[in-house]
Order: structure tokens, then sequence, then C-alpha cells
């Protein structure tokens, strides 16, 4: 490995890590020992979690429209995403109902605008998958715990992964910046 | 979430735990950082293989220079909270042996004489890749600051984004190999 172990001093330590864990309580913070969230806290963790599970929602009825229309591999692309976004929609209920939160139900109706052709429904989705990006990226920075940043992240990782299709899809740059974002 | 039978913590248990988890996420972000520049190490020998194709190599290149730029930000991020400046420090070039066994250290077994095949190198790097992810997912469980947890995480979703590339690149149009599964924790090993 090229980077040393190198000894940080106590009061570096103690220094560095009070910045780090300002605005949490750390009864047993180091060790495995659970973590007092706050009430309004917890109130966060839901709306954040609900704030991605309504775009997740959004998404797996494009991709349910769009799927049939895209034709040869696009199809195959858009089934494929499909059922990764319902497994995702899975996993937030799961952790909305950890934080003893309640899940959003999907809406009757989405209004998807008319896309009209191939590029249009690509340009869709890629929209879709950009704002889950942003969404997941805003929860992961103001979500209470590690333990629920590391279970959002695989999604993240994930709908990165359909950004870099969708753009190949649509003829443009495959590969997009060195830090994923919303913007790309 | 605490149970109410918990005893409370003494401000000495407090402290002893700052310390510790401060400890425990800045040995996460230097290993992170030791894994990144690993990887820049393996996609600079892939660039420069007889064996890898021109198109191989412009996306290892690619892809090499993001990794660097994955360094330099958890680098940075480190500067600011430890005794020594790492993100200006000259990496000293690593060996074929400690390359071998930096790779081994996240499950990946590779004797660079046996890569004979632009198949061979690209299976390598996304092995290398899937370590990554798995190192990154790791972590993100040690790190409580939200800027440190952040960046990794926008760190693995953009390796997660080069295993497609590579994937991609040698099974085009392959969608159940380029993005197989719906929760990207990459291999079991690293970390």
């Amino acid at each position: 490995m090229v980077s040393p172990q190198e000894p940080a001093t106590r009061r570096a330590v103690v220094c560095s890590s009070a910045l780090a864990v300002a605005g949490l309580a750390l009864a047993g913070c180091g060790s495995r020992a659970p973590i007092r969230v706050s009430a309004d806290a917890r109130e966060l963790d839901v709306k954040l979690l609900n704030d991605a599970l309504a775009i997740e929602q959004r998404s797996i009825a494009a991709y349910t429209v769009a799927a049939p229309l895209l034709g040869g591999f696009g199809s195959k692309m858009a089934g494929q995403f499909l059922g990764q976004e319902l497994l995702h929609a899975g996993e937030l209920r799961k952790l909305i109902k950890q934080v003893r939160g309640y899940a959003h139900s999907p809406l009757s109706h989405y209004d998807l605008g008319h896309p009209r052709g191939r590029d249009r429904l690509l340009a869709l989705l890629h929209a879709l998958e950009r704002e889950q990006i942003g969404a997941y990226l805003a929860a992961i920075a103001r979500i209470s715990s590690p333990d629920l940043r590391q279970s959002l992240a695989p999604i993240l990782a994930n709908d990165a992964q359909h950004v870099t299709v969708l753009r190949a899809q649509q003829g443009l740059p495959a590969m997009t910046a060195p830090f994923v974002s919303a913007s790309e | 979430m605490s149970r109410a039978s918990d005893p409370p913590r003494s401000r000495r248990q407090l402290l002893a735990d700052l310390v510790r988890a401060a400890a425990g996420e800045r040995r996460r972000l230097l290993e992170l950082l030791a894994s990144e520049r690993l990887a820049v190490a393996v996609y600079g020998r892939a660039v420069a293989a007889a064996a890898v194709t021109p198109g191989g190599r412009l996306l290892a290149g690619r892809i090499e220079t993001q990794e660097r730029a994955h360094a330099l930000a958890l680098a940075r991020l480190l500067d600011k909270s430890g005794p020594r400046r790492l993100s200006t420090r000259r990496s000293t070039p690593l060996s074929t042996r400690a390359t071998v066994d930096a790779l081994a250290g996240l499950g990946i077994a590779v004797r660079f004489s046996a890569l004979r095949s632009e198949r061979d190198w690209f299976r390598l790097l996304e092995q290398l890749e899937g370590a990554l992810v798995g190192a990154c997912y790791k972590a993100l469980r040690d790190l409580s600051d939200p800027a440190s947890a952040t960046l990794v995480a926008r760190i693995m979703a953009s390796e997660a984004q080069h295993s497609t590339l590579l994937f991609s690149f040698r099974h085009p149009q392959d969608i159940d190999l380029d993005v197989a599964v719906g929760l990207v924790t990459g291999s079991a090993e690293s970390g």
C-alpha cells in the first residue's frame, strides 16, 4: 500500500471528531451500541426517505410506460431497470418502516408529459434518474445514521449505472464526471 | 434507536467514544485512499499493456483519470483533520510485488505475467472496480461525518459506473451483465 498509517495526535483527533459529530448524541459511538435519534431527526429521516420513494415511484411509472415503446435493446434495458427500481422502492419502504415512519403510496396518476419517439422517452428516463441521484445525495448528506446512509448508497450506485447506459443509448458520452451528481 | 435500559455514559466514556470513532473514520478513509491509489497504479499498467487495444486503452485511461480525482479528493479530506498533508505528497510508485500484494488484500489474485489478452486485463479491472465499490460500501458504516460519507457515496457510485463501462466494452448491449444487480455493494472481500 502507498499511504503510510501516520500517527494522529490525540488533540488533532479530538478536534476533528468534535466537528464531525456536531449535532449528534454519541452515546456508544465507536462501539456498536445504539445511537439515540431525536424525534426531529427521525421525522427528517422519514421525509428524506419518502422524498426518494416518491421519485422512485414516478420512475417506475415511466419505465412501465416506456418499456414496450422503446423496442429492441431499449425495451430490454427498460425492463431490467424497471425491476431494479421496484427493488429500490421496496428497500425504501423497509427503511421507512425501520425508522417507524409511514411510506407514501404511489399516486394514481403521473403526468409524464407526452414524450414521442425513442429519443424523448430516453430523455425522460434520463431526467428521472438524475432526479433520483439528487434525492439520494440529499438524503445521504442529511440522514441521521451511518447505517441508513450505507443502505442508500447501493441504490444510488445502481441509479448511476442507469445513467451511464441511458447516456450511451442517447449517443452521449457514457462517462460522466468523477463524482456522481444530479447535474452529471 | 437506544434502549431505555442503557446506563448513561460518563463524560470520560463519551470522550473515549469520540476519539475511537474519529480514529476509526480516519483509518477507513486512509484505507480508501490507498485503494484508489492502487487503482491508479493498476489502470496505469493496463493502459501501458501491449495486449490492450486502442479502444480499451482509451477507456482505461479515462477511468484512470477519475481514480486519480477520487484519490486527490480523499487526500484533501484527510488533510483537513490530519497532522500531515497527503494531497501534495508525491506517492511512491508501487512495485509489481506491492501491487500484487495490495490486490490480494482486496481479494484479487493476479499474476501480471499471465495477463496475455485484453480480456484478461479487463477481467482484472472489473474485479478491481467490484472491490472498490465494496470498500466504499463497508466504509460508509463507519463514517459519521456527513461530508465524508457523501464524498464516499459519490465515489462508490462512480466506481459502479466504471464497472458498467468495462462490462459494456466487452459485452455491448448485454444489459444483464452491464447492470446486473439493483443493489450495488461490490465484492464481499474488500475492506
